[in-house]
């Protein structure tokens, strides 16, 4: 009878393993149509992806993107240059095209589920957990967000991830030299790819010290130098407009408020994972040795304190999403293998009854997944079968686009309403005699025209005092742009006030959600 | 590093973490004029790291 039964909670663990794998697989299918959707789409989804993409098409043309915004055309990057330069090839080949960048950081995301789920597997043996791990990672509505996006961020957790995974070998006594130097470079690659990577760079180095103080040492001074020089070299070629760009105009101000509410909003949607990776590197602290996976999983928690800063957004918690993936399989690993049955318990006889802890560890770590991928709901609810799939799972249908998080900026994928009236705003920046002054760089780069301004790095310089608008406010006074589109109102104030004084509204676009302005030049008597 | 120093170093961090999450109004930097969530997350944080980091100091010289 007990042996009975214990057959049935194994099957019933195995069936609510193949539930939960199924789960995670939906979410897959809903991210890769997402992301479909959205490499047919040819204008901003996310306010800054165009100026992203400009900055791929001066690298292809052999231009640097840290430049003097006092002047035409009042462009910079505040990014620095890895993406970017990973996209020159697709742009030299198809042109100035978002979907370029878009699938390079869709397929980003990709190889950082893979590197977590080999993570996983290299260290549980296991099949299921290690790819539970990979796809709750793209599972994660942050991820699920901005994925599959022109945006720099998702390709830096890219190399973070494959830097924790190379140095975890780097007591490795015949491949270890080679792994601190392969993990160092991909952190260096992560850095200079977006600066958040810092805190993953703090792990590793940690790591290292616990490990070997002389050798981290070492090993510091010489990444310092190297990182030095880089930044060095890049601020001379741009005559000093690298550090302008991409460090002054990153100060900004602080909320602290923002932070802790992105905080509770991080872990009421991972909860699950969260709690198990603490549980891990409390496991590690005091009965094991504690490994790069769980201090990355530590300090990157701790990094998403920047998400106060002004400007910052979720996207802050990627790293600490892929980490918490990672460590959260390798505790749910650890809890599998414990489940499994030891060689001398076998019929007949008594069942011993550290079997049934044993068994009822083999229900949790499933349910645990079920429940994890319950949190993160997301889907759209349209076209079939997601209506169908919607109505299903009892959810309405009446709204395009369910999200644990409510209503989103990002996320819905955009339809051919939108695609439409991206094409009105755009006929607009064609027709208009001159250069647009666009809050958005896909609409004047899908008709051929100059980019002008990027708008939150002007708000940013000049909120820290490093912006000469003279140029900028006597080009508008003039009205020498053919027309004005707005969207978010980023730019400074008096810009803006510029603006109203010699543009007047023409119309309002809707798309995506969001309301756009086209404003014409003034008729003056 | 053995557990033990590791310990040592958690103790003092997690203090000092604590006292500046309690202390940073009286610099003026806190946004609140109460205990704001970020000095609430500081205090707890740095608590925990005090104990378990009290807990280090007494195990035996295994590597950290």
């Amino acid at each position: 009878m007990g042996y009975r039964v214990l057959a049935l909670v194994r099957g019933a663990g195995l069936a609510l393993t193949a539930l939960a794998l199924l789960a995670f697989l939906g979410y897959f299918v809903v991210y890769s149509y997402y992301a479909y959707t959205l490499f047919r789409f040819p204008y901003d989804y996310d306010q800054g992806e165009g100026f992203e993409l400009y900055d791929s098409v001066l690298f292809s043309q052999g231009e640097w993107p840290y430049r003097d915004n006092a002047v035409y055309p009042f462009y910079a990057s505040n990014y620095p240059p890895v993406f970017h330069l990973m996209v020159v090839p697709l742009v030299w080949a198809f042109g100035p095209q978002l979907w370029t960048g878009r699938v390079v950081s869709f397929a980003a995301t990709l190889v950082t589920a893979a590197l977590i789920a080999y993570a996983v597997r290299r260290e549980t043996r296991l099949w299921a957990i290690p790819v539970l791990s990979g796809l709750a990672f793209l599972a994660s509505n942050y991820v699920y967000q901005i994925g599959p996006l022109f945006r720099s961020h998702m390709t830096m957790v890219l190399f973070e991830t494959a830097a924790v995974l190379v140095l975890n070998g780097v007591d490795d006594p015949r491949y270890g030299r080679r792994n601190l130097l392969a993990g160092l470079m991909l952190l260096l690659t992560a850095g200079y790819t977006k600066p958040q990577a810092v805190v993953t760079a703090i792990a590793a180095f940690l790591f290292l010290f616990l490990r070997g103080p002389r050798r981290a040492l070492i090993a510091g001074v010489a990444f310092a130098a190297v990182t030095g020089l880089i930044f060095w070299a890049i601020d001379r070629a741009t005559a000093g407009q690298w550090t302008v760009n991409v460090i002054q105009a990153n100060v900004n101000a602080y909320d602290a408020h923002q932070a802790a509410e992105l905080y509770f909003q991080w872990f009421q949607l991972h909860a699950i994972l969260i709690l198990l990776a603490a549980g891990y590197v409390i496991y590690e602290l005091f009965w094991s040795r504690l490994s790069v996976y769980s201090l990355w999983f530590v300090l990157a928690t701790a990094g998403g304190v920047l998400s106060g800063k002004w400007g910052a957004s979720a996207a802050y918690f990627t790293t600490s999403v892929a980490a918490m993936c990672l460590v959260s399989g390798l505790a749910a690993g650890k809890l599998s293998i414990v489940s499994r049955p030891s060689p001398a318990v076998k019929p007949p006889g008594a069942v011993p009854s550290a079997s049934y802890a044993a068994l009822a560890l083999t229900l949790l770590v499933p349910v645990l997944y079920l429940h994890q991928a319950v949190r993160v709901f997301h889907m759209p609810t349209r076209p079939e079968p997601f209506t169908t799939m919607a109505r299903l799972l009892g959810q309405p249908t009446d709204v395009a686009y369910l999200d644990a998080l409510g209503f989103p900026a990002l996320g819905r994928p955009p339809t051919e309403e939108d695609s439409a009236a991206g094409r009105r705003i755009a006929a607009y920046i064609a027709a208009a005699p001159g250069p647009a002054l666009s809050e958005e760089a896909g609409f004047p780069l899908s008709v051929g025209k100059p980019v002008v301004t990027n708008p939150t790095q002007l708000l940013n310089l000049d909120k820290n005092g490093l912006l000469d608008k003279t140029q900028l406010l006597a080009a508008i006074n003039a009205q020498r742009f053919g027309v004005v589109v707005l969207r978010a109102q980023f730019y400074p104030q008096d810009v803006l006030d510029a603006i109203g004084q010699a543009y007047e509204l023409v119309e309002e676009i809707r798309m995506n959600g969001f309301t756009y302005w086209i404003l014409k030049p003034r008729s003056r008597l | 590093m053995t557990k033990r120093m590791l310990g040592a170093v958690l103790v003092p961090l997690g203090i000092a973490l604590a006292l500046v999450a309690l202390g940073i109004d009286l610099l003026g930097a806190g946004r609140w004029g109460g205990f704001g969530p970020v000095q609430i997350i500081g205090l707890v944080v740095g608590l925990a790291l005090a104990v378990a980091g009290s807990i280090l100091v007494r195990t035996n010289g295994r590597p950290a």
